[in-house]
């Protein structure tokens, strides 16, 4: 089977260590962040009835939305089997539970998982237990499901770690199948993520439902209600939706393809800040319904590759062009931290090595491509792959990423590589 | 795939069986519900159940001959590929038609399941779990999950969900809304809403509202005393001005994830407040008040 075969390949496709120790400093900053804006004590308190509610209860069952949220399930799930041996607990222990997961996240955030990564262990069993009292009322579901199946999987992560204070780690640079195995894992996790909620949305709604999702009303009425004191938090964007009825069908269109289609991003993995910016308007265009999804705002953030802020990286010029020549020395000037290794086009057989990957047409515009990496750029990729190494470009580094910027970037890169010779090129072999 | 002939037939049979069901709902849902509930229905909720069992026939009737058909065509299937054409082809035609026509999202759910079940043992199959090197084992599970998130309809097992459901809205604006919660009522008659973010980590202060009502009407005091206890112990807070989740941070603090409005709690200390209501305030789309009907009221 093709596709098996293609899945294999991509699941240890190699990527840096970076990607294991910045995860963690993502999820468990993020976890910290939650759990020190929360306290939990206040279920030392819950009315019994409350304490031994479940999904199953809280919910219609008609909408199916957490049908099978029975006790048994939750229970297991949640470490909450403990209260079928032992009372519930009193504010007080629970207020200590909370001071002990917090105490680990930053154990953890700062020396890694430990001996066998025990401590994500730990983490994950405190959390799901705290976390439990809510997902008992089936509340936080799609807030916190992510981060807490990536402590998971940082706790499964066989490989040595990254960005660690004393104990032994991986260089953050080296490449590897098996830390290419947990970025992928990592992917799949939040492509099941949205794509489950994408098949509910051809299962439960018709194509015509599609249709009927009248957002600008809802938010005007967020915003009536909002007026007449209801509680709700102010947000600024709704004005905008409110007059502009006519981004109801396509906003929803497009947030439910791109639920459909996500899987497609494990194997076209070049995707992935198309598809961030998407969800980034998603979420955000949520809060105007006064829903904030900020866990997976801040969880995307794992996929900031942090690695090439300190990857030195080679760049390949056209030597026979002297505009191309004055773009480097500025490139140069630029690179405070110096990670730039630049090879002219006359020295390539002296550089082999580190051109590795380089299709020998210079005519594409230039190449760069991190020392350590197999992933190579051309032209206006390439230059967005030196703006990663030059401070001065890092604040307009995201516009680079957004859709359809990439688009003309290519095609201005394109047009000034074409008529290179009129920006200052003054050798024969670049006129020829 | 033999097995997928026996399981087609088995679904045949079913969907006729669901026809003769169909007409026989009105007493069976009451002992759904004792089952799925634990408790015997209440007889002011026998009516409504009534009417649901009418509607809810119709629609059996529906998704039985939907189900037929698809069964046919999978007993004719001979290999994974072709299941997976006539699978593709009946989900088109639900989401295209059968969607439209249907309103019970938990018979559009089972009417997935009983068509994906057969991807639990292709893929069971297709993932071979023994041969496998330990992360390829993890893999595959994670996978197998997923599916199980995906064919079992509402299945739940934190921190993995079936995912959030499909959704709708509608809005007649000649309609009246209401704004519906828990207030606080001091000594000379002002009220003040109650913030859900009083109570975080809970969230959705509706939810539990509607619970209680439903399940425990009777105990529904409980529930306001809880939101007391809470506003006393965390006025401290409360009246400087910050919510609980901001008791650390301040107000970097991690948000709640329904944003909660601003309110000036220091009026309301909690010795100037007289009750504590949950109620429902329904206005018109042009802010005018029509009424308001309280559901439960505790003298603080």
């Amino acid at each position: 089977m093709k596709i098996l075969e293609r899945f294999n390949e991509k699941l240890y496709e190699p990527a840096p260590a970076s990607f294991i120790g910045w995860s963690r400093i993502v999820i468990l900053t993020f976890l910290l962040y939650k759990f020190l804006s929360r306290d939990f004590s206040i279920f030392g308190i819950l009315p019994i009835e409350l304490a031994v509610a479940y999904p199953t209860n809280v919910f219609d069952p008609l909408d199916a939305y957490v049908l099978l949220g029975f006790k048994w399930f939750v229970d297991l799930c949640t470490f909450h089997w403990i209260h079928w041996f032992v009372s519930f607990p009193s504010e007080v222990v629970l207020y200590y539970v909370q001071l002990f997961l917090e105490l680990m996240l930053a154990v953890a955030l700062l020396f890694g998982g430990g001996y066998k990564k025990l401590n994500y262990l730990v983490i994950y069993i405190l959390g799901m237990y705290l976390l439990g009292f809510l997902f008992r009322m089936g509340a936080d579901i799609d807030e916190i499901f992510i981060q807490m199946q990536i402590v998971l999987l940082l706790f499964l992560f066989r490989g040595k770690e990254s960005y660690i204070l004393f104990f032994k780690q991986q260089n953050p640079l080296n490449y590897s199948k098996e830390n290419g195995w947990f970025f992928s894992m990592v992917l799949l996790i939040f492509i099941a993520y949205y794509f489950l909620a994408g098949v509910t949305k051809v299962i439960d709604i018709s194509l015509l439902d599609w249709g009927r999702c009248e957002l600008s009303k809802l938010i005007e009425l967020n915003q009536i209600k909002l007026a007449l004191g209801d509680d709700r938090g102010v947000f600024f964007l709704r004005d905008f939706f409110v007059e502009n009825s006519w981004l109801d069908i396509p906003g929803t269109v497009i947030v439910y393809l791109e639920h459909l289609m996500i899987p497609l991003l494990f194997f076209r993995r070049e995707y992935i800040p198309f598809v961030w910016f998407i969800y980034f308007l998603f979420h955000l265009t949520s809060l105007t319904i006064n829903l904030f999804f900020t866990g997976v705002f801040l969880s995307w953030l794992v996929f900031l590759p942090v690695y090439r802020f300190s990857q030195k990286v080679v760049v390949l010029w056209d030597g026979d062009c002297g505009f191309c020549w004055k773009s480097v020395q500025i490139a140069k000037k630029l690179d405070w931290f110096n990670r730039f290794i630049v090879v002219s086009s006359h020295d390539v057989k002296s550089n082999q090595a580190l051109l590795e990957g380089w299709d020998g047409d210079i005519e594409k515009g230039l190449f760069a491509k991190g020392v350590e990496s197999n992933k190579t750029y051309v032209g206006f990729d390439g230059f967005r792959r030196m703006t990663w190494t030059m401070p001065i470009f890092w604040i307009i580094l995201p516009l680079l990423y957004i859709p359809f910027v990439p688009t003309v970037g290519r095609w201005i890169y394109g047009w000034i590589a074409d008529n290179r010779y009129r920006f200052g090129c003054n050798s024969k072999g670049c006129q020829a | 795939m033999r097995w997928m002939k026996v399981y087609s037939l088995v679904l045949i049979v079913l969907s006729v069986l669901m026809v003769i069901v169909s007409f026989f709902m009105i007493d069976i849902l009451p002992l759904i519900y004792k089952v799925y509930t634990g408790n015997a229905i209440s007889p002011d909720k026998i009516e409504k159940l009534i009417l649901f069992g009418t509607k809810v026939s119709d629609e059996l009737i529906l998704y039985a001959a939907l189900s037929f058909f698809t069964f046919v065509a999978f007993f004719f299937t001979r290999k994974v590929k072709e299941y997976f054409i006539v699978l593709s082809v009946v989900l088109l035609l639900h989401f295209v038609v059968v969607a439209e026509i249907g309103e019970y999202v938990i018979i559009k759910r089972f009417y997935q399941l009983f068509v994906m079940l057969p991807l639990l043992w292709i893929f069971f199959d297709f993932f071979k779990f023994k041969s496998e090197t330990y992360e390829k084992k993890v893999t595959y599970g994670f996978l197998y999950l997923t599916l199980l998130c995906l064919v079992l309809p509402g299945l739940y097992l934190p921190p993995f969900f079936t995912g959030i459901p499909g959704w709708t809205v509608e809005i007649d604006k000649k309609e009246p809304f209401y704004i519906d919660g828990v207030f606080l009522v001091r000594d000379d008659g002002e009220e003040i809403r109650f913030s859900r973010a009083i109570v975080n980590p809970v969230n959705f202060v509706t939810r539990l509202n509607g619970y209680m009502l439903n399940s425990h009407p009777e105990k529904v005091e409980k529930l306001l005393t809880f939101y007391k206890q809470s506003y006393i112990k965390r006025y401290a807070l409360l009246e400087k001005g910050y919510m609980p989740n901001e008791r650390l941070l301040g107000k970097f603090a991690y948000p709640i994830h329904n944003p909660y409005g601003t309110f000036d709690y220091a009026k309301f200390p909690p010795s100037s407040i007289k009750e504590i209501k949950l109620s429902k305030k329904y206005y018109y789309w042009d802010k005018t008040f029509i009424k308001e009907e309280v559901l439960a009221r505790e003298v603080w």
